[in-house]
């Protein structure tokens, strides 16, 4: 029944007159003060709290235990004073995105984590979201939503955040982005935390070129705020700034411990795109020559997105890319399945037929196993016509 | 007082379920696709979504139990998400994947996990089985069987969902009858 009225107390909601609260909102100061929280506030916080339950139990956590272990030390390194009260954890999804909740609880995509340099850049992300919580942008962001052009946007939104979020305004704002405002303190109070840090700021900034520049050739309608290419190009204007700001150049990167702690990531990423019928981005990236030694397997991954995407020359590219995966040794069995599933598709029965009996050689009880047999005897029975007719 | 409200929303509910006929019980089990383009037996005391356009759509204690539907969508008409098209001469194995790429792409199924795939005869043509699961917010698990095939006129896709605890086991065998029944000329 709750759920039948859901809309109406959401309209209701934004119905009610502004709270009493006047002026500005302090930021919290440590872990201790977010228990003293003003009424209003109190209603966004446990409407977090149903978030959080949500996205739990509908399964939409990546699970690895070790990278939840990384990124909640990193943000208890950015937010010491907070910690019991900030906790990081990263969603089973291949987009680009990250967004805090009014509780502190800070989520960010596998997908996003997955298109990271370093240690650093994630510090940026971290330190730019957590700052929204910090300074309450969630709670003074909602003054903003109850007009009807704010509750025009959330609805009209809704739809692409994710089944557990939708109609969740508790997470709106922050997976949308603030105003340029919020967003501008947050990017202020991020950076001097990276700095404080003694984290190198130029390559952690570099973050929202790579994103930006990615979400050009993504250009998804609706963009959440890391996919948003307007947004993003203002945060790298705003680093600038703050930048220039600063007499120090230099700093940690620390790359191979981010490597270390986010290769299962970079493993599963492209498998999670792809499983959602989109190689654009798999594309994109492992097509970098500087980039895609850093992905585990990624000339497999790139053969598959060409195939995937399948558009004119797609085929003979994914070729391409497979070909020296069957001719190594030890042999890569998803790539002999692929090649022959693409030359069966370009008519080359023979060449087919050999790579599904080597793939059948050496995984035979592979999931897909029986189509393979399948699409085998389908080869051999062709090609004993084509011989009864010579 | 409560009773009265109760009875006020019945009544209410009622006119307007009267007026639209929305739900259909399936006394005669022959059920016709959109244009008489195939035709299907479902489970005679199940109740047919009759507003539903794009094919059939049956369900027995409700759509949040359960709901079995069957389409037949033209290759060249693209899929709403992911805006891929088909074509008759998919494998069983692509035409899986079209259809669970489109399933990811809506944010209800996000997390959708494929427990197996299988080669089928669906329609008297080769096509594929497969079994998924998927956890809704309030963490109630929803198993789910497909079966599809590429056929000349368009992709056959006939979608069983429910809630896994008791109800997928104890519906899917009416749910395989069904598919099972797929044919295009009415039963004599």
């Amino acid at each position: 029944m709750r759920r039948l009225f859901a809309p109406f107390l959401m309209l209701a909601w934004f119905a009610q007159p502004a709270p009493a609260q006047q002026g500005p909102v302090p930021p919290f100061a440590d872990a201790e003060s977010t228990r003293a929280r003003l009424p209003d506030e109190e209603r966004v916080w446990f409407e977090s709290v149903d978030v959080d339950r949500a996205l739990r139990r509908s399964g939409a956590l990546y699970d690895d235990k070790a990278l939840d272990a990384y990124l909640q030390a990193l943000l208890e390194r950015l937010y010491p004073e907070f910690k019991g009260v900030v906790r990081m954890r990263v969603v089973r999804e291949p987009g680009l995105n990250a967004f805090a909740l009014p509780n502190g609880s800070l989520y960010i995509n596998m997908g996003l984590v997955a298109r990271l340099e370093n240690e650093a850049q994630l510090a940026t992300v971290l330190a730019h979201e957590a700052a929204h919580f910090v300074h309450r942008h969630s709670f003074q962001n909602r003054e903003n939503l109850k007009g009807s052009t704010g509750l025009a946007t959330v609805l009209g939104v809704a739809g692409g955040v994710g089944g557990a979020l939708v109609g969740s305004l508790a997470a709106m704002s922050s997976v949308y982005g603030y105003s340029r405002e919020l967003e501008r303190e947050a990017d202020r109070v991020g950076f001097e935390r990276i700095v404080k840090l003694g984290y190198d700021w130029v390559s952690g900034s570099r973050v929202f070129e790579l994103l930006a520049e990615e979400a050009k050739i993504l250009d998804v309608s609706h963009p959440v705020f890391f996919a948003s290419h307007p947004q993003l190009e203002e945060r790298v204007q705003s680093y600038r700034e703050l930048g220039a700001a600063v007499e120090s150049k230099g700093g940690e990167t620390r790359v191979e411990v981010f490597l270390q702690a986010t290769v299962k990531t970079r493993a599963d990423w492209p498998r999670e795109e792809l499983a959602r019928g989109k190689p654009k981005s798999v594309i994109h990236v492992l097509s970098d020559a500087a980039r895609r030694e850093r992905y585990p397997d990624f000339r497999y991954w790139l053969g598959e997105a060409y195939r995937v995407r399948g558009e004119p020359g797609d085929s003979e590219r994914a070729i391409a890319e497979l070909t020296p995966l069957a001719e190594t040794s030890p042999v890569h069995p998803p790539a002999l399945r692929t090649l022959g599933l693409l030359h069966m598709k370009n008519g080359n029965e023979a060449g087919a037929a050999g790579l599904f009996r080597r793939y059948l050689e050496v995984a035979p009880h592979a999931p897909d196993a029986a189509f393979v047999k399948q699409y085998l005897g389908q080869l051999e029975q062709s090609g004993t016509k084509g011989e009864e007719k010579k | 007082m409560k009773s009265l409200k109760s009875w006020i929303l019945i009544t209410v509910a009622a006119s307007f379920l009267a007026g639209c006929a929305v739900w259909t019980r399936v006394d005669n089990p022959t059920l016709a696709g959109p244009g008489d383009a195939y035709f299907v037996d479902a489970p005679v005391g199940w109740v047919q979504l009759s507003l539903y356009s794009d094919g059939i759509r049956v369900t027995r204690d409700g759509f949040q139990i359960q709901l079995a539907d069957v389409t037949l969508t033209p290759h060249d008409k693209q899929l709403p998400l992911t805006k891929k098209t088909s074509s008759a001469s998919m494998l069983p194995t692509e035409l899986a994947e079209l259809i669970v790429a489109e399933m990811r792409s809506t944010p209800a199924f996000a997390n959708l996990t494929v427990k197996e795939t299988t080669p089928a005869q669906v329609a008297g043509l080769n096509g594929f089985r497969l079994i998924a699961q998927v956890r809704n917010e309030r963490g109630v698990a929803y198993s789910i069987a497909l079966y599809g095939v590429a056929l000349p006129k368009g992709r056959l896709v006939f979608h069983f969902q429910a809630i896994d605890r008791f109800f997928f086991q104890r519906d899917l065998p009416a749910f395989e009858q069904m598919m099972r029944s797929y044919r295009t000329r009415r039963a004599a």
